[in-house]
């Protein structure tokens, strides 16, 4: 009888004590946590990234931290900038190719928007 | 049944409190002698012996003992046996939660959820909780009074400063005393005296990390999805440490409180040991650089420090992403 007992002690706990996780672990999934995200349907090792403030870019791979993997930052933060592709257009006649200051360009209009479509935004993976 | 049972309950458990052991599926790579100088040469890495006499005075609770330990390989070793005394030897633990929406920030802690923000847990803060994690459920403070939900008294601290928070602890800022834990709680780690590097990376999991010069255990990353799934703050103080009733004060973000020892070549500072024996450096050098050369579990070796690892940042809630080394069973 006192085993039995002990054994149902045991099982009410079990569940109670699973039941409080599982509703922790279930409202969890509604937290904005980049660095978990990051890793979600990767394996370990696998590069991620997450950006930080529309601005910081994070870049590392995913590790096993409290069995969950996530993304460990292993490289400097890098600014989120607008780079060019190698075509070598200079950055500066891109921002200064405003239809306002065609008048007084070298550059046809032509130019101006076949350098636009060199403008191309950093790759992000969040 | 029964057995079942009470193994996943027990496995269960330990998981979700965090155990003092981490992943080990690997076996080391090949190592050289030792030199007089306590400096290692394997086949390609340097590696440094661990030194006792880096930890601060009275970070350590109890003389330093070397004992026979099994690697996480499998393999025999010699470790020291560090015991910390729990409590930072070189600063008072700060304060943690505010007592009212209209706190300042010096009066108060931090906050961090490892996506790259470190928050004062100020009156503002504690206000504007449910825009920022666009949850309508947060509801730390009273409305008509101001007053804060602290966790205030030993019950309170017990039942929240958990991953599974106790209902009636939800909505509220969880902080917990020293004198809850008897002013500090000492803990004894095993550390391979010569770091014994592994062929391949071993997790971190959801142990601990290393030892603090200053006597501190440096943890996992703190659950912030348990955390804020319950809608309460571990608040941590300006040092990046937090009370609970089991592991007592202990760090889950390099803060800078800890480094100690300033490197005469400008590179940052040393805080800490890995439980694999390897050095832990802050995030930046005397320039405010980081290396762009970190391994995986943000490592790299230099000449004058063999094989170390450099912290994230405070924010990123982790100090580093894996044990290069092979850890103590």
């Amino acid at each position: 009888m006192r085993n039995y007992l002990s054994f149902t002690h045991k099982l009410a706990c079990s569940i109670i004590f699973m039941s409080v996780s599982c509703l922790a672990a279930a409202h969890g999934q509604h937290v904005n946590t980049k660095p978990w995200k990051a890793c979600e349907e990767a394996i370990k090792d696998a590069p991620c990234s997450y950006v930080v403030n529309e601005t910081d870019l994070y870049k590392g791979s995913c590790q096993a931290m409290s069995e969950v993997l996530m993304c460990v930052r292993n490289m400097p933060i890098e600014k989120i900038e607008y780079k060019f592709n190698t075509l070598n257009v200079d950055p500066n006649f891109i921002i200064e190719a405003h239809p306002h200051e065609h008048i007084n360009s070298t550059h046809s209009h032509k130019d101006n928007e076949q350098a636009k479509k060199t403008l191309e935004k950093v790759e992000i993976k969040q | 049944m029964k057995a079942t049972l009470t193994i996943f309950s027990t496995l269960l458990a330990i998981s979700l409190l965090g155990a003092c052991s981490s992943d080990s599926d690997s076996s080391s790579s090949e190592q050289s002698t030792t030199s007089d100088t306590g400096t290692t040469t394997t086949s390609d890495v340097l590696v440094r012996e661990l030194d006792p006499n880096l930890f601060d005075a009275n970070a350590l609770s109890d003389s330093v003992a070397t004992t026979t330990c099994t690697l996480s390989n499998g393999e025999t070793s010699q470790c020291y046996e560090i015991t910390v005394a729990g409590v930072p030897s070189n600063y008072t633990i700060g304060s943690f939660c505010p007592r009212d929406i209209y706190a300042t920030a010096d009066e108060v802690g931090i906050w961090f959820d490892g996506s790259g923000e470190v928050y004062d847990i100020d009156g503002d803060f504690i206000q504007n909780l449910a825009t920022l994690y666009n949850d309508s459920n947060w509801q730390l403070y009273d409305p008509v009074t101001g007053q804060v939900n602290v966790t205030d008294t030993l019950e309170a601290c017990d039942g929240a400063a958990r991953p599974n928070v106790a209902a009636e602890y939800q909505n509220h800022c969880v902080e917990c005393s020293i004198d809850y834990v008897n002013g500090g709680v000492s803990e004894t780690f095993l550390i391979p005296i010569t770091p014994v590097l592994a062929s391949s990376a071993n997790s971190v999991g959801n142990g601990n990390v290393g030892v603090s010069l200053n006597g501190v255990t440096i943890a996992a990353p703190a659950p912030v999805d348990a955390i804020l799934g319950a809608y309460t703050i571990a608040a941590f103080d300006d040092c990046a440490g937090h009370i609970n009733p089991v592991a007592g004060y202990h760090y889950h973000g390099s803060a800078g409180c800890s480094e100690l020892l300033i490197e005469e070549d400008g590179h940052a500072s040393m805080f800490a040991y890995a439980l694999d024996g390897f050095g832990i450096y802050g995030m930046l050098d005397a320039q405010g650089n980081e290396a762009s050369d970190l391994d995986n579990c943000r490592g790299h070796e230099d000449e004058t420090r063999g094989y170390h690892y450099h912290a994230a940042s405070v924010a990123e809630n982790m100090f580093i992403g894996c044990f290069s080394g092979e850890t103590a069973q």
